[in-house]
């Protein structure tokens, strides 16, 4: 084993799993089980929620008919979720899980968000808690469409049991249909948001932690080597940029396609 | 998981191909997944639970990709 400088470990370098817990806010409940109700990340999820409430509130305040910019930006928005997603994927049927899908893309995009935004620096999105239970709310939200649309017996039927092959293949068919369509689909939407942002956040840790440790190294060469860090560092974080956006996007339009497909008669 | 069916034009047929691409890995995982649990509970030797598994999973999500888009 090689040896580490003490100047690595004093700047928490390399960043692991450590940089992902956050102690209590509150000073009196830190440690208790209690204290990580009201951490940096609960504080920023409830931020999130407080953000979108807001925005439309007042940007809805008192609708005209020629939009000021704020009403724009939330038409837009709306708009762009509802035309681009839900009429795009799931058809004319979809306009009614506009609502749904925006408020799932835009609370996913500002979680996101503070992954790059100054002094938050972490998404919540990287705590993997957060995504499964948007992920359940998904898996839940297109199994009960599929349910309420073709009745129970009918979408397990339909879902399960292909038409129009021979019963004893049914064996070897249902077991893949069943995991594919009720097992993959929540676990692949909940880790494919989790996963991008635990490794941006751990991707921009890297960079900008490898900067400072290479800037106090007593070797001229490295110490001028920190710059290229630091560069990618900032690189990283346009790229961040556009993952935050594509992840979000991705999560409303993979809930529509889901929901396509449980409203959808037969394959 | 798209009906042929559907009047959109708008459908790329980009939907139809992820769906085949997961039929067909989820297929393998599924039969492979118990042909390894097979393989770990009667003490198999050589992973053969395993490969026949998976040979039967590809079979089978070949089957179900030309059943649905053939």
């Amino acid at each position: 084993m090689s040896v580490r400088p003490a100047f690595l470990a004093e700047e928490g370098f390399p960043p692991g799993v450590k940089d992902f817990d956050f102690t209590s806010l509150i000073p009196s409940l830190r440690g208790s089980e209690s204290g990580l109700a009201f951490t940096k990340i609960t504080f920023m999820v409830w931020l999130a929620v407080a953000v979108i409430i807001l925005f439309f509130l007042v940007t809805y305040r008192s609708p005209k008919l020629v939009p000021t910019k704020g009403q724009w930006l939330a038409e837009s928005v709306y708009g762009f979720v509802r035309d681009g997603v839900a009429k795009e994927v799931i058809g004319r049927e979809g306009i009614r899980f506009a609502p749904y899908l925006t408020s799932v893309f835009l609370f996913i995009l500002v979680m996101n968000s503070f992954a790059i935004i100054p002094f938050f620096q972490i998404s919540p999105n990287s705590h993997i808690a957060y995504p499964i239970i948007l992920a359940l709310i998904s898996y839940f939200l297109f199994i009960a469409v599929g349910v309420r649309k073709q009745g129970f017996v009918r979408y397990f039927r339909v879902n399960l049991f292909m038409p129009g092959i021979p019963w004893p293949l049914y064996f070897l068919i249902t077991p893949i249909e069943f995991i594919s369509t009720f097992l993959t689909r929540p676990v692949t939407l909940a880790v494919r948001l989790f996963a991008n942002m635990f490794a941006g956040h751990l991707m921009l840790l890297v960079f900008t932690l490898g900067g400072v440790v290479m800037l106090e190294s007593a070797n001229f060469f490295i110490k001028g080597l920190s710059v290229a860090s630091f560069a990618m560092a900032i690189i990283m974080t346009f790229f961040e940029f556009m993952v935050i956006v594509l992840q979000a996007y991705v999560f409303a339009m993979l809930t529509a396609s889901y929901i396509e497909g449980a409203l959808a008669e037969q394959h | 998981m798209t009906d042929k069916q559907s009047p959109r034009s708008t459908d790329p047929g980009s939907n139809a191909g992820w769906s085949a691409l997961g039929t067909l890995l989820s297929g393998i995982l599924v039969w492979g997944g118990i042909g390894a649990l097979l393989d770990w509970w009667l003490d198999i030797p050589k992973h053969i639970g395993l490969l026949v598994g998976m040979l039967v999973g590809l079979a089978t999500a070949l089957y179900m990709v030309l059943k649905r888009f053939g």
